[in-house]
């Protein structure tokens, strides 16, 4: 037995582990009474295995700890769980009458409109929009913007919305305003050749009606009027949108509006300035033809539970003039609802701004308009005086 | 708990073959009231408990995953023995150190003072130096040297192909593991 083919073999090991065979183990005895080396190298190797015994104790208690306390029930002889649910309800039981009670009998019930739309008188004009030298939606211009017009419940129900079914589990909406503005005659008389001549037709007597009311009312009489349009129950309302959004499609760019459903999105509008962060990207459809429809997508902009959803729409809007310009100068903004549950909005867009990546999109609250900021710079200014806008470039 | 009470102990034992770690901390849950009862009525304390049920857990994974263990009675009668054994010894100790004199005979084997603090600094030693090896290595080393495991079960848990490659990694790693404690010794003393 030499030193060399005990170290090849690792006898020291062996011999330490008690894996040698009995005559081996003499054999290998024998040879450490006459070599100091293996001695020496005996030692070391019985020092290491300690060690890395001791470290391995060491690590296995920490993770027997370790194990248990996942395992450990939190505290014996008590489920806190159950305790806490038993204390919740107790809780709920107490407070929540309480609360209900003081809600009721101190907030009034019209003081959520905290977004209420200012008049149109008190809207201060912007220069941008009636430039004359911004024709790029020349077919969208009315021909002259008369009085906002209120709509007046007994024209709806002496219109019914005949594809409206009666809706009688639904919850009467929130405090709303519309404002609508009527169509202009040439435009109507251009469109009767259209599918929609009926509706068209009982639009404009509509409006001629309302214009003629409200032309002669007094301010006390016209803040009557939004009070009841503001209260109409559910089915009224979706009447008066159905009645919006022909009209709508009326006057709109080729590509056509999407039909908005109505329906609720959240409980109290933030207050002005409050900005909007995108939420999800709900939509989004995009062909690998940049400038041929279908183009759409629909962005969700969310702020304490209000949202504002946005459609997007390709648009035959005129390629820049500038190449660094990839963005329309303005483009056109139909607000297809606009109240205290939620906006809407279809905006009419190029395929350069499907582009932009909406999670660096905010949109805020300024006054009479509504900012669209990206990566916090103001990139468009959207007045809000009108149902047909448009969102006027800033930089 | 209602699960480590439905399976059998059997089933326990094979778990902790097949290098089942959870088991750890059920045998701990499920044996440390009794542990604790045990070494309160023998003066001892909840730390005393709990350290002697890790010691004790311990010597049970080191004996199954060896082949030493046989279950001839319940494994709860087992564990308590170990306990007792290591509690009666641990009283021993602290009764030599109560004495007022530090124990300098290692004639039965319990190191003396100084020795335990040299041993606790070649360990932290070996520690660092296990450490720094790579993550299958010190796998390895302490399912072998630690918790003698055969080279068969090393190769089924850490997907070896043979005993043979087992053996020639266990060498390399080996002796890399010397080189890292011959090197964490050297920056030791030239810090010192």
């Amino acid at each position: 037995m030499d030193c060399q083919a005990i170290l090849d073999n690792e006898l020291h090991e062996q011999y330490l582990l008690n894996q040698l065979p009995a005559n081996r183990k003499a054999e290998f005895k024998a040879h450490l009474q006459t070599c100091p080396a293996c001695k020496k190298e005996l030692v070391a190797q019985q020092r290491l295995i300690g060690a890395i015994r001791q470290v391995g104790r060491q690590k296995m208690k920490a993770e027997i700890r370790q194990q248990a306390a996942r395992q450990q029930p939190a505290s014996p002889g008590m489920n806190w769980m159950i305790m806490s649910r038993v204390a919740a309800a107790l809780v709920m039981l107490i407070l929540a009458p309480t609360l209900i009670y003081v809600y009721n009998t101190t907030v009034p019930k019209h003081e959520s409109v905290s977004m209420k739309r200012p008049e149109l008188s008190e809207i201060p004009a912007d220069p941008k929009l009636d430039s004359p030298a911004d024709t790029e939606f020349e077919e969208l211009r009315l021909p002259e913007p008369p009085p906002v017009l209120l709509e007046e419940e007994p024209a709806a129900a002496a219109h019914p919305a005949p594809a409206s079914p009666p809706r009688q589990m639904q919850p009467p909406l929130e405090p709303r305003l519309e404002v609508v503005v009527p169509l202009a005659k040439k435009q109507l008389a251009r469109e009767k050749t259209e599918p929609e001549t009926e509706v068209l037709d009982r639009i404009e007597s509509e409006d001629e009606t309302n214009a003629a009311t409200v032309q002669g009312a007094s301010e006390k009489e016209v803040l009557s009027k939004v009070l009841r349009v503001s209260q109409a129950p559910y089915s009224e309302t979706k009447t008066t949108l159905e009645r919006a959004g022909a009209r709508s499609r009326a006057l709109a760019p080729p590509p056509p509006v999407v039909e908005m459903t109505l329906e609720t999105r959240g409980r109290q509008p933030g207050p002005p300035g409050h900005e909007f962060v995108f939420d999800h990207q709900k939509t989004l459809e995009a062909t690998s033809e940049r400038d041929s429809p279908p183009m759409r997508a629909q962005w969700q902009f969310k702020h304490n539970g209000t949202v504002i959803v946005v459609n997007l729409h390709h648009a035959s809007v005129p390629p820049p003039a500038k190449a660094e310009a990839h963005l329309p100068s303005s483009f056109p903004v139909e607000i297809v609802r606009q109240d205290s549950l939620g906006w809407e909005m279809n905006w009419s867009i190029n395929a350069a701004f499907l582009k932009l990546d909406p999670a660096e999109m905010r949109l805020k609250l300024a006054g009479p308009s509504l900012n669209v900021i990206l990566q916090s710079e103001l990139l468009y200014t959207i007045g809000l005086g009108s149902r047909l806008t448009k969102a006027v470039r800033v930089r | 708990m209602l699960k480590i009470g439905l399976l059998s102990e059997q089933q326990l034992l094979n778990r902790i073959k097949s290098n089942d770690r959870s088991v750890l901390g059920e045998l701990f849950v499920k044996y440390e009231k009794m542990v604790l009862s045990y070494v309160k009525a023998n003066g001892g304390d909840a730390n005393d408990a709990d350290d002697l049920l890790q010691e004790a857990i311990i010597v049970l994974w080191q004996n199954v995953c060896s082949g030493r263990f046989e279950l001839k009675a319940k494994l709860s009668t087992y564990v308590l023995g170990v306990v007792k054994n290591k509690w009666m010894a641990e009283r021993r100790r602290r009764s030599k150190f109560s004495d007022g004199e530090l124990p300098e005979d290692t004639s039965d084997g319990t190191p003396s003072f100084l020795d335990s603090v040299i041993d606790s600094e070649k360990v932290a030693l070996v520690q660092q130096a296990l450490d720094e090896l790579n993550p299958p290595c010190r796998e390895l080393l302490l399912l072998f040297y630690f918790e003698e495991r055969t080279l068969k079960d090393i190769a089924r848990i850490m997907g070896f192909a043979n005993t043979d490659v087992v053996k020639s990694k266990k060498y390399q790693c080996k002796k890399s593991l010397q080189t890292a404690v011959r090197k964490v010794l050297a920056e030791t003393e030239r810090r010192s």
